[in-house]
């Protein structure tokens, strides 16, 4: 009969171990990760991107935009999105069922009027109602769809089967874009030779009290919120400590549904985006590389560590709860749709590397973080906690998280100075002491509460309310530029 | 040694796990205390170097102005610089720089002068310097600086170049050998590389047409290559500089069996379309797929007579292809099928949905 002790030694050691490995992941994808995107400074230095914007062989690009009750924003989200720079592409906006007058608003704006034309229905949709193109020759690049609702997968494979471009960015209609976004992710489907490149991703970040004006932001600021500013350490630390390295190995399981460009025929060949899930950003790239793997051909999904990309996070707790609670419903679907992976040596590096740390470290880590303080409480009450070790992991686990956030923010100052005054970086260190003893209590509790409702069968994606982008003109002091290559 | 001893004892047992948390909690305490300073120490030196340098490029850009005005003679303007350039060495890289940077403003024939003083100036120095560097990115700037300033004694150097694996400098490297004008570095490239993407060859094109060589690279000899690759940059190359003589050349290059220079070639035929390439259009139409049959469908319908290219659309208004269907259908409609006739062909297909106007 094994004694008390036993057990006890079991479970400190194992989630210890458990513990140091995701530490000693997290310290070397954040050291390869920088090295990385130092790299990629130095060959960007070297390029004028809008050199590229006269050159023919780029691939034609259609972005497209789903839409949902946007009334309110939707034309100056599309007058962004029309004024990107690109040799050759198309803004495609799919208007999903919309019950405001998007659609009107569109058609006013932009002197819309409708085709009749033949639609191939590549990968799966509701009914389209019509197709828009604008009389006017300075909005020819811009299409309209209209069809009935059913959600943002459904919307994006209508645009799907409506675009024309070899390539396709998904993106969300309230993003701001950078003006050359799309001549950066261009790169990585033109320069393999040896491998398809299906799918490349972009940095995110948050816009929220940043100034933004004609679709353009004119300054960054660190958000006066909490919680959007914790959101800007952790997305700091997720975009330029964890995915550059997860794309230098070819594991990336995730390119943000905010902004992704993908290989239109691999996603048409997938079968385009599933209504079954509301996480149907993971899940497509999965299924992409599952059939690239079954097919034994050569790819890569890339990624591109420039902030290119600007969107509002959820300023209120309510809400933030709420949209993680989806992300993790979104993951459990991924990961159980194509369990078929986990530790199959026939898939490569992403069934034997990502889709395991993704089970291990992405979805199991809010379980084994709440059944260790269980422990403790359970022991705690049985008599038999030993404080010391108890206040020396805390310490240990703290001061970790703190020395990540700020290995974040030094990767950031060492490469793209996206936050240059000293208010900023103090906000942001105050931010990061706090945020393991605030935010990320809350990002598990969030998570458990979506394994919950997982198990409970609970779909939809939950009302996602914004507060809207500042429209402000900026203070005189300080103005920041967005990029600096 | 009885120091480490004693420690050794006391984190025995239970006390090894404590003292183990305890040193990690420390160094990453101590990790953060200097990745916090450093980045203090980043703000104060970023100010100060960047008001620095940006003064001296001022100083240094008014100085070569002037001269090059005529206000100001070659042996006054040397001991300026020189005296700049002993006050501070760290000024030597950023006079390299403008003057690179200058001399891009300038014609070709105008820039002896400049070359001159980047010489006079031993600036040459730090170009080989940079050349010989295990640095990547400054062998790439040495490349650009010496194609730009013509330092021709550097050849062999940037030919060296043109082998490496990064992309960056093999094109910097083959700019560099464009603008010396370089012909017998430039025609090994294809023999040393067997590949060369797309992105390079987007920014090669870009780069020559803002080097506006009169001397074109040997573009007739790539077209030749056994490596895909360069017979791709020859046919764009082709197009690029507006050889319509050669692109009737290219038709045999259809049967290549790479989908990419096949796409290339169906590209500068609809750059320059002559309805002579209908013959060879037609040749290829049986063997061409996917998205080159779709250009090739479209060039015929726009290079053919009406009555001769309706047949041909319509045996393939029936493909499984959808997007081949739809192409068809779209060219039989540019070409004036009448609707009833039109929505015939559409209405049986599932996979195809009809949009009305109204």
């Amino acid at each position: 009969m094994l004694n008390e002790g036993f057990w006890y030694d079991l479970f400190t050691y194992l989630f210890l171990g458990y513990t140091l490995f995701l530490m000693g992941g997290y310290l070397v994808s954040a050291l390869v990760s920088y090295r990385v995107i130092r790299q990629h400074m130095a060959e960007s230095s070297f390029v004028d991107y809008r050199n590229i914007l006269t050159s023919p062989l780029t691939p034609k690009i259609s972005i497209i935009a789903p839409a949902y009750n946007e009334a309110l924003n939707i034309v100056d989200n599309a007058k962004s999105l029309l004024s990107l720079e690109y040799p050759d592409f198309e803004v495609v906006i799919v208007n999903d069922g919309s019950k405001d007058d998007t659609l009107q608003r569109l058609i006013d704006a932009y002197r819309l009027e409708k085709q009749e034309m033949a639609v191939p229905l590549r990968v799966e949709c509701r009914e389209i109602l019509g197709v828009y193109k604008s009389t006017e020759r300075a909005f020819s690049h811009l299409t309209v769809v209209d069809k009935r609702n059913g959600g943002k997968s459904d919307a994006l494979n209508a645009g799907i089967n409506v675009c024309a471009g070899r390539l396709i960015a998904c993106i969300d209609v309230d993003c701001v874009l950078e003006r050359d976004a799309l001549l950066r992710m261009i790169k990585p489907f033109l320069e393999e030779t040896d491998r398809k490149v299906i799918a490349t991703g972009g940095v995110i970040r948050l816009a929220n009290d940043c100034v933004i004006e004609d679709g353009r932001l004119l300054q960054i600021r660190v958000p006066r919120s909490f919680v959007a500013a914790a959101q800007v350490l952790e997305y700091m630390r997720a975009f330029l400590l964890s995915r550059v390295y997860w794309a230098k190995v070819n594991g990336l399981l995730l390119v943000s549904g905010a902004l992704g460009l993908f290989d239109k025929e691999t996603v048409v060949e997938a079968g385009g985006y599933s209504h079954k899930t509301v996480g149907e950003d993971m899940e497509l790239v999965l299924r992409m590389r599952r059939m690239m793997e079954e097919r034994r051909q050569p790819y890569a999904v890339r990624y591109i560590p420039d902030p290119l990309c600007w969107t509002e996070g959820p300023s209120k707790w309510e809400i933030l709860g709420r949209q993680r609670n989806r992300w993790t419903r979104g993951m459990m679907d991924s990961l159980r749709f194509h369990r078929k992976l986990f530790f199959n040596p026939n898939y490569g590096t992403t069934g034997m590397v990502s889709y395991p740390h993704w089970f291990f470290y992405e979805w199991l880590a809010p379980i084994v973080e709440t059944l260790g303080l269980a422990y403790c409480v359970v022991l705690m009450l049985t008599g038999s906690l030993d404080y010391g070790l108890f206040w020396l992991l805390l310490l240990f686990v703290y001061s970790f998280a703190v020395f990540l956030s700020s290995l974040a923010i030094w990767v950031d100052q060492k490469t793209y100075l996206q936050y240059r005054s000293k208010r900023d970086l103090g906000r942001l260190l105050v931010v990061a002491l706090l945020e393991p003893l605030v935010f990320h209590p809350f990002i598990v509790y969030s998570a458990i509460r979506g394994n919950i409702d997982y198990l409970r069968g609970k779909k939809g994606w939950g009302s996602m309310t914004r507060q809207g982008l500042s429209k402000t003109q900026p203070t005189p002091a300080a103005p920041t530029p967005t990029t600096t290559t | 040694m009885q120091s480490i001893l004693d420690w050794w004892n006391w984190t025995d047992g239970q006390d090894h796990l404590y003292a183990f948390l305890l040193v990690m909690a420390v160094l990453y305490v101590l990790g953060t205390v200097l990745l916090l300073g450093y980045i203090w120490l980043l703000m104060l030196r970023r100010n100060r170097r960047s008001a620095w340098s940006a003064a001296l490029r001022a100083r240094l850009e008014d100085d070569i102005a002037t001269w090059m005005a005529g206000d100001l003679s070659t042996w006054e303007l040397s001991n300026r610089l020189h005296v700049e350039v002993r006050t501070d060495e760290r000024a030597r890289p950023i006079l390299a720089d403008v003057i690179y940077a200058t001399s891009k403003l300038l014609r070709e024939e105008s820039q002896s002068q400049l070359r001159d003083l980047f010489r006079q100036m031993s600036l040459d120095q730090i170009v080989l310097q940079k050349l010989k560097s295990i640095k990547w990115h400054e062998q790439a700037y040495g490349c650009r600086v010496a194609g730009q300033l013509q330092l021709k004694e550097f050849l062999s150097l940037i030919r060296a170049r043109t082998r490496s694996w990064r992309g960056v400098l093999r094109v910097e490297a083959i700019t560099a050998l464009v603008a010396m004008g370089d012909q017998s570095g430039l025609e090994k490239i294809a023999e040393d590389n067997h590949h060369l993407p797309d992105w390079e060859q987007v920014l090669l094109l870009e780069r020559f047409k803002i080097l506006n060589s009169h001397e074109l690279p040997p573009y007739e000899n790539w077209l030749n290559s056994s490596r895909p690759d360069w017979v791709l940059f020859g046919i764009r190359l082709c197009r690029h500089y507006n050889r319509f003589d050669k692109i009737a050349d290219l038709g045999p290059l259809l049967r290549s069996g790479d989908s990419r220079v096949q796409t290339a070639v169906l590209g500068t035929f609809e750059a320059q379309g002559d309805p002579e390439l209908v013959p060879v259009l037609l040749d290829y139409l049986p063997y061409a797929t996917g998205g080159c049959l779709i250009r090739t469908l479209n060039l015929l319908a726009d290079l053919m007579l009406r009555s001769e290219a309706m047949p041909v659309l319509l045996d393939y208004a029936d493909h499984a292809d959808p997007l081949v269907r739809l192409t068809a259908l779209e060219a039989l409609r540019r070409l004036g099928l009448p609707a009833p006739e039109l929505h015939l062909l559409t209405k049986s297909r599932s996979d195809l949905a009809l949009l009305t106007a109204h």
